[in-house]
């Protein structure tokens, strides 16, 4: 068997140790954030209980409602340098499990492209900014980390014939960021727990006691994070406003947004729904197909510069 | 005369409710720039770091104008946050950050120190991303990109 069959083989497995993990660390951690995730729901069915037996006005009650709703926090308090940190770990982890592609023209003229493309969308600017890097695998697949760590496979760029099909690959990546799916993949308990915690609020620096819980936590929202994309994908409307976003960004620049649509096409001919990769964690390309057309739109795409970028797309990524 | 006395009034109380109320912002990102105009393309005037308080003067089509200690110049909207952000907080600012919205403090939560606990815990490629960090690309280079795809991006007076 070849190396790289031997990794694609591997990782099913690996998943499903993952998964075990995962498991293991739930019911570890489960006994510590049960209090956190129920607090709203107790105080509703407690305040209702009181409410009915004439202990509380309807007025009191809500404002104890509101109460226990003002401790939670979600995905949008994180900010960018927590989700700095949260994106290099679930960079880190596909790392560990994807060796990276180290061609240096081709890294360079996908960081050019993925670049532009990042510039025109809504969120341009990221805590640590956006980067691109090929994965050395045959696998159909890309992922992006809620930082901007943008990865692409060896399979997926087989897919592409011009440069203007890679950018719609790119720009629907970037549409995850720009939305910041991968943060809402965290359970909200998780994200109440460590923006509450006294790590955050303390008026002094963490005890390692302190740092000790909060990595505990941050592994535990790394793990929510990297399962959802490698194994069970975002729900289809995140992948509707990626595919939106790329639609978008790809008339802001100047690009075809009808390769979105060739591409998916081709990604259609290799479907099998229980292969790995993209074939695991998205939705069927047909049905992709119809909300990338409803985006485009009555557009009329101009063809310019046609020529150069096929050059260029043909110099850098014929070895691919 | 009594009557004007208090058109003039009416138009002194105007003026002053006209005037809108100063939007201070901040920094959220690691480094920005301040540009000539509200374009990526456009000429690099100064540069902004974490936490640096603007003072916003005018929003458009996703930029903002900014004021910083005298000089005014562009930046892109989504590099500024309305909280405050406290870089060395002390017992107020942690209260505030605890019990509201408007303040964040940096360094703080999922930070350096918790990176270097998980990294050594878990292993995992970390050495990878960092040289992905690495993978800057160089204004004049996106531009020449640009350029030669007959490419452009959104913003005004390219």
């Amino acid at each position: 068997m070849s190396a790289r069959a031997k990794r694609r083989r591997a990782l099913p497995q690996r998943a499903r140790r993952w998964v075990t993990g995962a498991l293991a660390i739930g019911a570890l951690t489960l006994w510590a954030f049960a209090g956190c995730e129920s607090l709203g729901s107790i105080a509703e069915v407690g305040t209702a209980a009181a409410v009915a037996t004439g202990r509380m006005t309807e007025q009191q009650a809500a404002s104890v409602a509101r109460s226990a709703e003002a401790v939670g926090r979600s995905f949008e308090d994180i900010t960018p340098e927590q989700e700095y940190y949260i994106g290099r770990a679930v960079g880190a982890t596909i790392l560990d499990q994807y060796q990276p592609y180290d061609e240096q023209v081709a890294t360079d003229y996908l960081n050019l492209l993925g670049q532009s493309l990042a510039l025109a969308s809504d969120r341009p600017e990221l805590f640590g900014g956006y980067r691109f890097m090929i994965l050395d695998s045959d696998e159909i697949n890309a992922f992006a980390t809620p930082s901007g760590l943008i990865f692409i496979s060896r399979g997926l760029l087989r897919l592409t014939r011009s440069e203007d099909d890679l950018a719609a690959i790119l720009a629907h990546e970037i549409g995850h960021v720009q939305h910041r799916h991968g943060l809402q993949a965290i359970r909200t308990a998780r994200i109440t727990t460590a923006l509450t915690s006294t790590a955050i609020t303390g008026a002094q620096f963490a005890t390692s006691q302190e740092v000790a819980e909060l990595t505990s936590v941050f592994e535990d929202s790394i793990n929510d994070i990297t399962s959802t994309l490698v194994n069970s994908g975002y729900s289809r409307s995140a992948e509707r406003e990626a595919d939106e976003a790329a639609v978008e960004i790809m008339k802001r620049v100047g690009y075809d947004p009808n390769a979105l649509i060739r591409v998916l096409e081709r990604m259609d001919q290799q479907w099998e729904s229980d292969g790995p990769g993209f074939m695991q964690t998205h939705p069927a390309p047909q049905s992709r197909i119809d909300v990338v057309r409803n985006a485009i739109g009555s557009y009329r795409h101009q063809p310019v510069g046609t020529a150069a970028r096929q050059r260029r797309y043909q110099r850098a990524m014929g070895s691919v | 005369m009594q009557k004007r006395l208090f058109l003039l009034l009416l138009i002194m109380v105007g003026a002053i409710a006209s005037v809108p109320a100063q939007t201070m912002m901040s920094v959220e990102v690691r480094e920005t720039q301040v540009r000539s105009n509200p374009s990526f393309l456009g000429r690099i005037d100064a540069v902004l770091n974490y936490g640096d308080r603007v003072e916003v003067l005018e929003q458009a089509q996703g930029w903002s104008r900014v004021s910083h200690q005298g000089s005014a110049g562009w930046v892109h909207s989504s590099a500024l946050t309305t909280k405050r952000i406290v870089m060395q907080a002390g017992e107020a600012d942690a209260q505030r950050a605890a019990s509201g919205s408007e303040v964040a403090l940096a360094g703080r939560g999922f930070n350096q120190e918790v990176e270097d606990r998980y990294r050594a815990e878990q292993g995992l490629n970390y050495d990878a991303v960092d040289r992905m960090e690495g993978f800057a690309v160089e204004p004049e280079r996106l531009a020449a990109f640009l350029n030669e795809g007959e490419l452009r991006l959104p913003g005004g007076e390219q």
